[in-house]
């Protein structure tokens, strides 16, 4: 085709495609990826694979702040904020429900921090099963689409919640299942029909899911994990997945749950202090690195004259005591993204050495401001954060620039596409793997 | 330039005659001669409504040198189905911030248009498209071609449009890590 169609009509078609494949289209041919580099269609730049900060929210503050490395100007001022203020919103109750790549769920919203851009979802319309709870996922992947996703996925109420015997008898999860889910392309709510793959049995049915009910923690930031174009629901009963094919899938698979990081409430681990380490993994690297994450608009954050910062252990040549980063929590390498990320908390149980580490940047050294080596500050930022600490990390995204025009065409290419991200879903049971029996 | 005066006139009936005619006369490089409504040639082409605002529309049949008559003919066809399909309802302009400009997707029956073609009659009417100026035909037609490559393998990619792997083991390997990130397993 290269030698049927000229450079800039070639790269106005290349135009359409997402990042994704466009990466794959520069595998094809020398004069496809010439057509490709030079029209600086793939900004693999923009994309968000790495980790911008942790947005952390604490009892003494309003608005969840944007802990990111410290860099001046801050690349992404995450000021939710001045966001809110800005909206107009009489809305207080700022909990971020799901995140994915960049964009920020919250109640009935979809923010992206990094542009203050935020657009208001649509009344979901009335769930089929009125007697149970409903939660939202985020789905995002700019790297296939420059659409996003949110799903709406039952949750089963424990047993006092009375419900009829029929629906106590039915198989959950129910094979077909019709699950809503809101689209930004085309702006609506929509269903979308889940069927058990390979049409096996049931897993369970509602009444066993309640007998085993227990409230496992969601938090605000709930367990669900977007990765490769499939969105993992931590849920009640088995695994569900699905695709985007003509007929989308339910799949059980008991090896999902050890994909899934544990999530277990932080509460539940004790009393702070706490120390927030995040780790970045990537394929390559493992567990690339630990850094330390300041405060974005430096609000105050204990003490009024001292920006807030929370450090790594590693950077501050804290070693936690063994047993103290339980295994549980760290992703297993099959459920990584190459830019997923994932939050240990760690729980100082021995006393730290905070001595700085960062000779190499001593920009940031003073930018730290009291707390290095500060025994005092930090311990009161670590007791507040004791008390109530929630936390989620966060990928800037900035949308991808429309990319120049092809010199003789007489338009611009179009701007990424819009294609199917490829949504699969995957629940699974909040109970220990060997719940899942049936599987 | 001088004009004779007399030619000038008779020039002048000429062009009279022909914009009192509802269709143009399109000449393809090989000689067929196709008619299509002038309406849609100036509504669906830029090129063609400068001609036909210009005068430069040759009664016996405007030649179109770089265009074959296959690819005319497609042209053609296309002017006409679109004179007579009912436009749809407005594309939803989202209010939805993160949207970039819309991107219009092809109507229904545009993509059966496209859908029948060969990948050669495919891409001699994105040439075609292209040299007379018609962004929607160009928009159809590279959106269709765009979206036999996704979901693809290169080996896929090549085979369908029969492209010769000039790359080297090691170039091929080197290319593959520089976005690691985007191949899941293939």
């Amino acid at each position: 085709m290269a030698d049927v169609l000229p450079d800039d009509l070639l790269a106005f078609v290349l135009a359409r495609l997402s990042p994704r494949w466009l990466a794959t289209s520069r595998r094809v041919c020398r004069s496809w990826r010439d057509a490709i580099d030079g029209h600086r269609l793939l900004r693999a730049d923009l994309l968000p694979r790495s980790l911008g900060g942790i947005f952390l929210r604490a009892n003494n503050v309003m608005f969840p702040l944007l802990f990111a490395r410290p860099s001046s100007p801050p690349a992404i001022r995450g000021d939710l904020g001045g966001i809110f203020r800005a909206m107009d919103t009489m809305e207080l109750d700022l909990g971020i429900n799901d995140h994915c790549n960049g964009l920020l769920l919250l109640d009935d919203f979809v923010l992206n921090p990094a542009t203050g851009r935020w657009a208001c979802l649509p009344e979901p319309p009335a769930p089929d099963l009125p007697e149970f709870c409903y939660n939202m996922f985020l789905v995002f992947d700019p790297a296939m689409a420059l659409h996003y996703e949110v799903v709406s996925i039952p949750e089963v109420l424990p047993g006092c919640y009375p419900l009829s015997q029929q629906l106590k008898e039915s198989e959950w999860p129910p094979s077909p299942w019709v699950l809503r889910v809101f689209s930004s392309r085309t702006g609506l709510w929509e269903e979308r029909t889940f069927v058990r793959e390979g049409h096996g049995p049931p897993i369970g049915t509602i009444a066993d899911v309640q007998s085993q009910y227990y409230h496992f923690h969601r938090g605000r930031n709930a367990c669900s994990i977007f990765c490769r174009g499939r969105l993992y629901v931590e849920c009640q009963n088995g695994f569900v997945s699905s695709d985007d094919q003509p007929e989308w899938v339910l799949r059980c698979d008991k090896n999902l749950r050890a994909m899934l990081p544990s999530r277990r409430s932080y509460r539940e681990r004790g009393n702070g202090p706490w120390l927030l380490r995040y780790l970045l993994h990537d394929d390559e690297d493992g567990y690339k690195e630990d850094a330390l994450l300041q405060d974005t608009h430096h609000s105050r954050l204990g003490n009024p004259h001292q920006p807030a910062v929370l450090m790594s252990p590693q950077r501050s040549r804290f070693q936690p005591p063994t047993g103290c980063l339980e295994p549980a929590a760290l992703p297993s390498p099959l459920i990584t993204a190459d830019w997923w990320l994932e939050l240990a908390v760690i729980r100082a149980t021995q006393p730290m050495e905070w001595s700085s580490d960062m000779e190499d940047d001593p920009k940031s050294q003073d930018e730290a401001g009291g707390c290095n080596g500060d025994v005092d500050e930090r311990d009161r930022i670590l007791e507040l954060m004791g008390h109530y600490i929630d936390f989620l990390g966060f990928h800037p995204y900035k949308e991808v620039s429309p990319p120049p025009p092809p010199p003789r065409g007489a338009r611009p290419p179009p701007t990424p596409p819009y294609g199917n991200a490829g949504l699969l879903l995957a629940f699974c049971r909040g109970h220990a793997p060997h719940d899942v029996t049936h599987a | 330039m001088e004009v004779d005066k007399g030619k000038g006139e008779a020039e002048e009936t000429r062009k009279v005659a022909e914009a009192d005619r509802d269709t143009v006369t399109l000449k393809s490089s090989d000689g067929k001669l196709f008619e299509v409504s002038k309406e849609a040639a100036a509504r669906l082409s830029t090129v063609l409504a400068g001609m036909i605002a210009g005068g430069s529309i040759d009664d016996n049949g405007t030649d179109l040198k770089q265009i074959g008559s296959e690819a005319l003919e497609n042209v053609v066809d296309y002017c006409n189905k679109h004179a007579n399909s009912i436009p749809s309802a407005a594309l939803i302009s989202s209010s939805i911030s993160f949207n970039t400009a819309p991107f219009k997707e092809p109507e229904e029956w545009e993509r059966k248009f496209v859908d029948r073609l060969s990948h050669d009659a495919l891409f001699d009417l994105v040439e075609a498209a292209n040299f007379l100026g018609m962004e929607r035909l160009l928009d159809v037609t590279c959106h269709k071609i765009s979206e036999m490559m996704k979901g693809k393998s290169p080996d896929q990619i090549r085979e369908v449009f029969n492209i010769k792997n000039d790359y080297t083991k090691e170039e091929l390997e080197e290319i593959r890590q520089e976005l690691a990130w985007a191949f899941y397993d293939d």
